[in-house]
């Protein structure tokens, strides 16, 4: 058989280096052409990453024992031998940059699973890559970027294919360094929120056109990223993009959680995902809340003593232990601190509105004891009978605070059989609003100031209100506060001003002050997740016989049809009605058939095909996921749910 | 040589429970007594009294429950005789229990007490075990010695521990420990209690009320005897309380089982397992030597003692703060029953002693109905409530009901969840695996689905009989209106009613009280808010699907997956009802009851009183399983068609005949 010379390029020799031309028949296979390639550079390295890669035709030349003739290489070929694994820059759930090498050459999903291993993310097959926006934002962010960004840094890290193992919680592979220690703190503490100016500026997706245009960026999880386009070093974007996440459990997956949270977070805060006025209180109140958490965290100068954690449970077991060990020999004492249920006892204003009356606050001296506030003409006649006693079990305490106006009111509605009774509390000071007000949500939540809650209460609400002292100033407020505006989307910085909104969000922050940092992040995915419109993925497809576009929005259980001018659903179809559904690759068209004979079948304008038909398969194959088989990921029913023919 | 020491044992243990059950009689009488004079108290106190200055109730809040409740109990008792009071007494025992074995003091069986000096017989073990020196401070020696105010730290024990062996009856530790003892000993204890006319009623009332095995338990069969009974008791009452004997001799065993820590099971565990006792038997050995004379002359100082205890245990429940109600449960045939609450019950736990009790067939769609007539709303309460929380709600002068009846919307959103899960606006039929495949979807992913529900509802205005259109959506936060002139939009949303405050009720007969629209009305309030108020918010529905589209949304919303597991919970007592040969062995106690004994039957038809109306009600059993699976088939086809079917007019069925 004749002999011809193969042109090779060889990445370490340089860019500008020529190929190296080596002389092969057809039948010689790719093993044998690697070794003739790395005899004739000379160089003592490493090769084993390496691989060839035929530029042309977009394939990879993986299978060693195939003949050049087999995969169809020729003369004209311009191969080109160059590592597998490549450095990529990686924009994470929470905005941060991060430099993790990528496989290459198999298949996406592989490539995520890899990369999911090293951030220590469980269910990798939830999440995916898309290319980021388009150049010209991108240009506008450039000089901005080069300069200011900080890159986390992970392509140093190889692992083993041994399970990785854990000390302290942290996955061993990032003790290395303290860069790599930081990189964890990274992935799994809550970022800081950005200041409501630069929100303001980024990019926030305002129709569902836009918010299709995001899912036609996916990458095609059946072909690798060098098929796909994608070159060493380029941008690209981790996101969870099956909206179905299997058995979170805060032990191992605090990487995972944290990382939805901030995607959650990005979705509510950049408006690509719609709530109410209260829901975006809430989710504000949360975010505060785990702001404050983790920033008391990291401020610890030891990190590790958030992992310690069962170590402190412990010691608190012990104590309590003690006590209930004295308890018992002295029954009586305890007994007695326990009853002893601090009380207040001050002179306060009390307002009662009523309707067509006027009447100012009038002072009383009140007592607050258990979860009932008596109060009486004068401190003197506290002994007699109370002009009135009120039990705050069960009612709703909210807020009326001006701080400008030195106004700190706190409005009770007390339930009573005829009905709720509106009565308004007027302190003084902060600091005896703060005692009240704690007072007052403790007891209707039936508890009393007895509880350990009390002070941290207490505390809460004090920030809370240094906070919104410190807000209007133009002075540089310390960074330690954290700004109101920031924790809603941008709407509402036009809608509402800072001392409108901290009132608001303080009055949702009391339904979730008590929760622990973890429950916190859960809860704020948990409301995330009951959102309506959670999870929808949508597309602008033109569906068979239809002459408008419309839009397909596609959710973990179910397609929805979308009147793309009104927004309104047309139609839904489920899951689990679905008989089947498949790809005419020719001309590109989704056809779904569903129980009692119903077809339908749409083209897609926005993205490939391709993408929403692996949108649908991905779904499908999530839902087969079980608790049994957690270990092992079906790559292969995965691919045959969303490879669609193209692929096989 | 051993035989004739069996024999004598046997004899010994025959008299014990001769004695054990005249003892019953006064321990019943005592509390009985002790109830009556508290009803007459409250008489004396008359109502308005109470209701004179709320202030001071509001100010302590136990006592104020406590006396609440006595009320309700004493209009109970005016308006007619057919107040329970054995059912009560049961109740009231049952919760004593309970509440002894939370102090961590397991109560003492009466009934081990045979066991106890047969085992006397036997030489002690050698091993007297580290687990006994260090239950040192219960050294039996002092305890059997001193009939002092000291005591009053065990005396709820023993009070519980009597009450409860007495109600407990003694077919049960027969039936518990069968396979382990032979039949003669129980035949020894059975026949030898049959002593007098009322030994016989306190045990039947005892079997009525606490063990459903026994099929006197509907309220008529019970209240009968209750009409007997209740004047000898107090004859008893007055007579000062001829003490027994044994009450002392009680002591020692106590000792024994505190120390080992058993509750429910002691009396297998003594039966079968000696060498558990052995230990002990040397102590009580010598404590209970010389007793005889000791204490026959300390018969009115027992009689003292006991009457302090019942006091002292009486004191203990306040002290414990363990609020209780006597609540009158109202059935659909205008019948009502009188049971005690205490307020931890759920009323999954209530709900499961009122099936026991009333035996009509153990269905999911059982339900504690509040009917506020006043504001002519009601509501199901849900299984996982806690029901006295809900009921001090009412005020004291309160029309309010609470009903014990079938209602097929319960957990219609269970048996048909297509109708209220998916947005439809039509019912449909599904194949059961994707109805579980559906509601698995939906309450056990890692958050709740709250089913998008959204459509025009009449809005009644405050203050005014007139109603006016609105958009509204549901959401997990809170349900939501469509502001005029604005499109349907998230953010564009107003939030009519956040839920964490508000129940939702039924209103019925809107249409003449408020001139609804129609009559497929449903209000949320405050659940204390009893009156009128603008702080109730009335909805009308155009029809009967929508309304119940709605309720169940919210339900959803509200209360997320914990409805769910409600119904697991409801679902898994059915099953094991019909897997049971007979209803009869449903749990004695809420929630404990677990293996069911096929030969039970056999065992504790033997004793005596209660023979033939056990086995007529097994015979009815099946007839209560197939009425009951009609009713099931029926409900899933009535579930749609009217509001009307919302009250099922099903009686209880009375199942027995035969005690009196």
């Amino acid at each position: 058989m004749a002999a011809w010379d193969l042109h090779v390029s060889v990445d370490d020799l340089g860019p500008e280096a020529p190929p190296l031309i080596i002389s092969v028949t057809s039948d010689l296979h790719i093993g044998g052409v690697i070794l003739k390639l790395v005899q004739k550079t000379q160089m003592q390295q490493d090769w084993s990453d390496y691989a060839v890669w035929w530029a042309q035709k977009r394939v990879w030349l993986l299978k060693t024992s195939w003949t050049l003739d087999k995969y169809g290489v020729q003369a004209d070929a311009r191969l080109q031998f160059t590592p597998q694994h490549k450095p990529l820059r990686l924009l994470l759930p929470n905005a941060c940059t991060l430099r993790v090498r990528a496989c290459f050459s198999a298949p996406l999903l592989q490539a995520v699973i890899e990369i999911c291993r090293v951030l220590n993310i469980r269910r990798p097959e939830e999440l995916s890559l898309l290319k980021p926006p388009e150049e010209k934002e991108k240009k506008k962010k450039k000089e901005k970027d080069e300069g200011g960004e900080e890159i986390f840094d992970l392509t140093g890290v190889v692992l083993g294919s041994a399970a990785p193992s854990f000390y302290n919680g942290m996955p061993a592979h990032f003790f290395d360094t303290a860069e790599t220690e930081a990189i964890y703190k990274m992935l799994s503490v809550s970022q800081p929120t950005i200041s409501p100016e630069l929100m303001s500026k980024m990019y926030r997706p305002s129709s569902l056109i836009d918010k299709a245009q995001i899912n036609s960026r996916w990458l095609d999880s059946s072909r690798s990223l060098m098929q796909q386009g994608v070159q060493e070093n380029d941008r690209l974007v981790l996101r969870f993009k099956y909206y179905s996440f299997f058995d979170l459990d805060p032990k191992y997956d605090a990487v995972r959680i944290t990382q939805i949270y901030e995607q959650a977070r990005w979705a509510i805060l950049l408006e690509e995902i719609d709530c109410t006025e209260e829901e975006m209180m809430l989710f504000a109140a949360l975010q505060y809340h785990i702001d404050k958490l983790s920033q008391s965290q990291s401020s610890n100068p030891d990190f590790k003593s958030s992992q310690n954690q069962a170590l402190e449970d412990l010691d608190s077991a012990l104590m309590n232990l003690e006590v209930k060990l004295e308890g018992t020999s002295s029954t009586s004492d305890t007994l007695e601190s326990i009853t002893d249920i601090p009380e207040l006892k001050d002179n306060l204003k009390l307002f009662r509105p009523k309707r067509l009356t006027l009447k100012a606050y009038k002072q009383y001296w009140f007592i607050f004891k258990d979860t009932s506030i008596s109060y009486y003409k004068s401190k003197e006649e506290a002994l007699g009978e109370p002009i009135q006693q009120m039990n705050l079990k069960g009612c709703e305490v909210a807020p009326d605070v001006n701080l400008a106006g030195q106004k700190f009111c706190i409005k009770l509605l007390i339930p009573a059989p005829e009905g709720m009774s509106e009565v308004y509390l007027r302190c003084e000071n902060e600091r005896q609003y703060s005692q009240w007000m704690a007072a007052c949500r403790l007891a209707s939540k039936g508890k009393t100031m007895a509880d350990s809650s009390y002070q941290s209460e207490v505390q809460n609400i004090l920030s809370f209100l240094t906070m919104q002292k410190s807000n209007p100033g133009p002075q540089v407020a310390s960074d330690e506060n954290i700004n109101t505006q920031s924790l809603v989307s941008p709407r509402y910085h036009k809608k509402y001003k800072a001392k409108q909104l901290t009132p608001r969000i303080l009055e949702a922050h009391q339904n979730v002050a008590q929760l622990s940092l973890t429950d916190a992040r859960m809860r704020f995915i948990q409301i995330w997740q009951s959102l309506p419109d959670f999870g929808v993925s949508y597309f602008v497809v033109r569906f068979k016989g239809c002459r408008k576009d419309e839009v397909l929005g596609i959710a973990n259980n179910r397609l929805i049809r979308i009147d793309l001018s009104v927004g309104d659903v047309v139609k839904t179809w489920r899951y689990n009605n679905m008989r089947q559904w498949n790809v005419n690759w020719d001309i590109r068209q989704v056809a779904i058939e569903l129980e009692g004979n119903v077809n339908v079948a749409f083209s897609c304008v926005t993205a490939d095909c391709k993408i929403v038909h692996e949108y649908i398969g991905g779904y499908i194959f999530m839902s087969t996921r079980s608790k049994e088989t957690s270990e092992g990921l079906n790559q292969e029913l995965f691919h045959k749910l969303t490879g669609g023919h193209e692929a096989l | 040589m051993e035989q004739v020491s069996d024999e004598e044992v046997d004899h010994a243990a025959e008299e014990d429970s001769d004695k054990e059950d005249q003892d019953l009689d006064k321990m019943f009488g005592a509390w009985l007594g002790e109830l009556d004079k508290l009803t007459q108290s409250l008489d004396d106190g008359k109502p308005d009294q109470l209701r004179k200055s709320p202030l001071r109730q509001e100010t302590n809040l136990a006592n104020f429950s406590y006396r609440f409740s006595m009320y309700n109990l004493n209009e109970a008792l005016n308006q007619g005789d057919a107040v329970d009071l054995d059912a009560l007494m049961a109740d009231l025992c049952s919760i004593e229990q309970e509440l002894s074995t939370i102090g961590s003091k397991p109560s003492a069986p009466k009934h081990a007490q045979p066991t106890e000096q047969k085992v006397r017989q036997k030489p002690p073990a050698g091993r007297s075990g580290a687990k006994h020196s260090s239950s040192a401070r219960a050294s039996p020696s002092s305890t059997v010695r001193g009939h002092k105010p000291m005591h009053s730290n065990y005396s709820l024990d023993d009070i519980t521990a009597q009450l409860e062996q007495a109600s407990l009856s003694m077919d049960e530790a027969a039936r518990q420990s069968g396979p382990s003892l032979p039949p003669p000993t129980i035949q020894h204890r059975r026949t030898g209690s049959a002593g007098t006319v009322s030994d016989a009623d306190v045990r039947s009332i005892s079997n009525s009320s606490r063990s459903s095995f026994n099929s006197a338990a509907s309220s008529m069969d019970s209240l009968d005897i209750d009409k007997v009974l209740r004047p000898q008791e107090l004859d008893i009452l007055q007579q000062g309380q001829p003490s027994t004997e044994h009450a002392p001799l009680r002591r020692p065993s106590k000792q024994t089982k505190r120390h080992l820590d058993f509750t429910e099971e002691e009396v297998e565990v003594d039966l079968s397992t000696h060498s558990y006792l052995d230990r002990e038997t040397s102590q009580i050995l010598k404590n209970i030597a010389g007793k005889p004379s000791h204490l026959l002359t300390k018969e009115e100082q027992a009689a003292k003692l006991k009457a302090e205890k019942i006091r002292v245990a009486l004191e203990k429940i306040k002290e414990a703060q363990v609020k209780k109600l006597v609540i009158r449960v109202h059935m659909s045939d205008d019948s009502s029953k009188t049971m005690m609450v205490d307020e931890r019950q759920t009323v999954r736990q209530v709900l499961d002693s009122l099936l026991d009790k009333s035996h009509c067939g153990y269905s999911p769609d059982w339900s504690l109905v509040e009917t506020i007539s006043e504001l002519q709303m009601e509501r199901i309460f849900e299984d996982h409530e806690n029901l006295v929380e809900n009921l001090v709600n009412w005020t004291r002068d309160s029309q309010n009901k609470l009903m014990f009846i079938e209602r097929i919307e319960k957990y219609a959103l269970f048996k048909n969840p297509q109708n209220y899960l998916l947005g439809k606006k039509e019912t449909s039929e599904m194949a059961d695996r994707k109805k579980e495949a559906l509601l698995e979807e939906c309450f056990c992913g890692s958050s709740v689905t709250v089913p998008e529900i959204e459509g025009v509802l009449w809005l009644k205005d405050d203050g005014k009989k007139s109603w006016k259109k609105r958009y509204f959506l549901l959401r997990a936060s809170g349900i939501y209106y469509v502001p005029k002139g604005k499109a349907k939009v998230s953010r564009d949303l107003v939030c009519f009613l956040q839920l964490d405050h508000v129940n939702i009720y039924y209103g019925q007969d809107y249409r003449n009280k408020y001139k609804a629209p129609s009559d497929y009305c449903l209000a949320l309030k405050h659940p204390q808010i009893q009156k009128k108020s603008q702080y109730i918010k009335y909805l009308c529905c155009d029809d009967v699907r929508t309304l119940h589209q709605w309720v169940n949304g919210i339900h959803i919303a509200k209360y997320g997956k914990q409805l769910y597991v409600n119904y697991q919970e409801a679902m898994k007592r059915t099953e094991a009802a019909y897997d049971w040969s007979s209803l009869s062995n449903s749990s004695i106690k809420s929630g404990s009851s677990s293996s069911s004994i096929p030969e039970s039957h056999s065992n504790h038809s033997d004793s005596g009183v209660s023979d033939s109306p056990s086995s007529g009600h097994v015979r009815s059993q099946s007839i209560v399983s197939s009425i009951f699976s009609e009713a099931w088939k029926r409900g899933t086809q009535m579930e749609e068609t009217s509001k009307g079917s919302k009250v099922k007019p099903r009686k209880p069925v009375l199942l027995c005949s035969g005690v009196n």
